[in-house]
């Protein structure tokens, strides 16, 4: 993927930058993208039990109350 | 053969395009000249030219109300002064835009063959966000259904471009005229010169507008519009935002102002006097709009303060720096200016009852303030603490409730992203936007303490929730671009969020098919309102087709929405007198005394419930004869006839 040529580049600080991330930093990170997630999907599975009753939408909910239900 | 309403339609696309034409060049030429050359260069060089025009789109909106609210106040708001002035703002657009054709085409043309090269994950977010807001769009060609909107806002512009003046309106809720009308007094004006459909594409373009301000303001903090894209996307995906799109409710016009005065603070330092005074006007005009946003006014000074002391410590001797007393005078004057720009909405309301806070404060003896239904929901009236676990469950009950008045929830990705604002709060990106989250909070913990009774209504909250959008999404943007490296897992995890609310707004936008069969005259009005009986749109149709001039219809004790009533019968269902008699005898609306009254006043049609009808003939007195002259599906018309 190209990088945005509009953006500025990234910062280069210094030679601390080439070090990878902490173990738990990234398991941070992973959580944190993992919650957000879990948050979406949810939310859309209760919009869609609330506001629509089509097939698809039935599905989704069953799949979200199992989901929640674990 | 083209049909007469696709002809409507189309013909109110074109008013309100005309419309904001003429009040962004109405805008931006103030603009201008108030802040000078070189300071809207400055402008340009950090939010860009649509930075620019929008500040003067939004100025034009708050000059544009003040002007038709005098004009409805005087009682000529006629449709050729409309016409005439949105004309000369059309003329004043086009000489603009002829003096700067070299630099608009110098400035557009890059921008537009750099599209070629954008292939980015964040370009093709925005190429979904417009697609979605294009289709949001066709929704908004829509006749409206928002509850609010037909019992109240709409049914007031509509009265007021009728009888081309602004009044009480004793049969709007009954104080209809007492509302801070700066968004609705637009409608006025556009329902002067031309439909319902002008009213929902010009809400919808200010919908648009205030996504466009939170991009600039995120553009403006952080240099990045990545971030901006995202703060677009957090906000566009809030169903509290996204389904009042062009649905005829004034919160997301309203919310337009606050977003404006956080920019010109942001760019105090630079500007200096020209921008803290259209801070204050914006701030006032926020007010103006709705009177729930003075919750920005503490978060806004906060946000003053820091700026400030930002703006200071970037001078390295304190020589170079302004003294206090410099800042403090022009804090005075935006302040002067923010209490000038809400005066004419106080002045209204001291002219039409005498009390310039009323229906909240002033004018408490009167039938119409027991009335007000947001009377004691401040905490300065009722006093009542809120709980701390109520408090910390609220960002998740207005993601995940649901109820009726709501009106829409906040999106998923505002607690979504809050663990990487924890993880990211100390990044570059982000420290200069920390203002932002601290505005937006100290403005909903305002909010909280002021306003009691726990109201689920996120759509009161935009300003702030715009502000929380932008320092979540500065804190996502900062952790892809992470230097240390992000685990791929939790690239795509952040992607494939996105991507899922990109396809769940799309699903939400499905009701464009009906917008276009609507369009395509396929649909009638009747169609849409006609299975929503608590409407009493039936109703509303017959009076429209059979009252006559002179003939007076009672609606008091009818709950059906009054929009739908033509304004010539609307102005005569009632006077303020009237209404408080209704007022007092709410009790029995249907007794012996409540018949002598109806006759007496010259009434000729009562509108009552369907299964009153037996209750309505059982209070009759022996000189007035009732005829059931239509059955609605709920309600039911009532002739009155002298009997004798």
């Amino acid at each position: 993927m190209r990088a945005n040529n509009k953006e500025p580049p990234r910062p280069r600080l210094n030679d601390e930058s080439e070090k990878p991330l902490f173990l738990w930093r990234r398991c941070c990170l992973v959580v944190a993208a993992l919650w957000l997630q879990i948050v979406v999907i949810v939310f859309i599975g209760i919009e869609m039990q609330h506001r629509v009753n089509t097939p698809i939408a039935q599905w989704w909910s069953k799949v979200i109350h199992l989901l929640l239900g674990l | 053969m083209i049909p007469d309403q696709t002809v409507q339609i189309l013909w109110g696309v074109v008013v309100a395009l005309f419309y904001a034409s003429a009040v962004l060049a109405i805008g931006v030429l103030p603009l201008t000249m108030l802040i000078g050359r070189q300071a809207s260069t400055s402008v340009c060089s950090r939010v860009g030219w649509v930075g620019l025009l929008w500040l003067g789109f939004v100025l034009g909106q708050g000059i544009l109300g003040v002007v038709w609210l005098v004009l409805s106040l005087v009682g000529i708001l006629y449709d050729w002064l409309v016409w005439l002035v949105c004309s000369l703002g059309w003329l004043l657009g086009c000489v603009m835009l002829y003096r700067a054709r070299r630099e608009a085409v110098r400035v557009i043309r890059p921008s537009l063959l750099s599209l070629r090269h954008y292939h980015s994950w964040y370009f093709w977010i925005s190429v979904s966000m417009i697609f979605i807001c294009l289709l949001r769009g066709t929704i908004a060609l829509l006749p409206p259904g928002v509850d609010d909107a037909l019992h109240w806002y709409l049914t007031v512009a509509k009265v007021t471009a009728f009888s081309h003046k602004l009044e009480f309106q004793p049969f709007v809720a009954p104080h209809g005229g007492l509302y801070p009308l700066q968004v609705e007094i637009h409608w006025a004006a556009l329902f002067t010169i031309s439909n319902e459909t002008a009213v929902t594409v010009w809400d919808y373009i200010c919908a648009l507008s205030l996504l466009c301000g939170i991009g600039c303001l995120s553009c403006s903090l952080t240099a990045s519009r990545r971030v901006a894209v995202l703060a677009v996307l957090v906000m566009l995906s809030s169903s509290a935002f996204h389904e009042m799109m062009g649905a005829g409710k004034t919160d997301n016009a309203g919310a337009q102002y606050g977003v404006a005065a956080f920019l010109w603070i942001v760019h105090w330092p630079d500007l200096r006097r020209g921008a803290v005074v259209l801070a204050g006007m914006c701030i006032g005009w926020a007010l103006a709009a709705r009177y729930t946003n003075f919750i920005v006014f503490p978060a806004l000074i906060v946000f003053t303060v820091i700026i400030v002391r930002r703006s200071c410590k970037a001078f390295s001797t304190i020589e170079a720096r302004q003294p206090k007393r410099f800042w403090i005078t022009e804090a005075i004057v935006g302040g002067i200016a923010a209490v000038l720009a809400d005066l004419p909405m106080l002045v209204k309301n001291w002219l039409l009852v005498g009390c310039p806070l009323a229906p909240q404060f002033g004018c408490q003896d009167t039938f119409w303030a027991d009335m007000f239904w947001g009377r004691g929901i401040f905490w300065i009236s009722n006093r009542q603490g809120i709980a701390v676990t109520d408090l910390l469950s609220y960002p998740f009950v207005l993601i995940f409730a649901h109820r009726g008045d709501m009106l829409g929830n906040i999106s998923p990705l505002f607690i979504g992203f809050l663990p990487f604002l924890l993880l990211y709060y100390h990044s570059p990106l982000v420290r200069p936007v920390l203002i932002a989250g601290a505005a937006g909070l100290l403005s909903v913990i305002t909010w909280w303490l002021l306003i009691n009774q726990l109201l689920l209504f996120a759509r009161w909250a935009l300003v702030p929730l715009g502000l929380f959008a932008v320092i979540l999404s500065a804190a996502v943007v900062a952790a892809e671009q992470d230097p240390h490296g992000v685990p791929r897992t939790t690239r795509w995890l952040i992607r494939s969020s996105i991507l899922i609310v990109l396809f769940f707004l799309l699903f939400q936008s499905r009701a464009a098919v009906y917008g276009v069969r609507y369009l395509a005259a396929r649909d009638s009005r009747a169609v849409i309102y006609e299975p929503m009986t608590h409407t009493g749109y039936d109703i509303a149709e017959w009076l429209n087709a059979h009252v006559q001039t002179g003939q007076r219809v009672a609606l008091s004790i009818w709950d059906g929405y009054a929009y739908f009533v033509n304004p010539k019968i609307l102005v005569n269902v009632g006077s303020t007198e009237e209404y408080e008699w209704f007022w007092k005898h709410r009790d029995r609306p249907l007794s012996p005394a409540s018949w002598s009254f109806y006759s007496r006043n010259g009434f000729t049609y009562v509108v009552v419930a369907k299964d009153s009808i037996n209750e309505a003939r059982a209070g009759l007195p022996d000189s007035i004869r009732l005829k059931v002259v239509f059955m609605g599906q709920k309600d039911a018309v009532l002739k009155i006839e002298e009997w004798g």
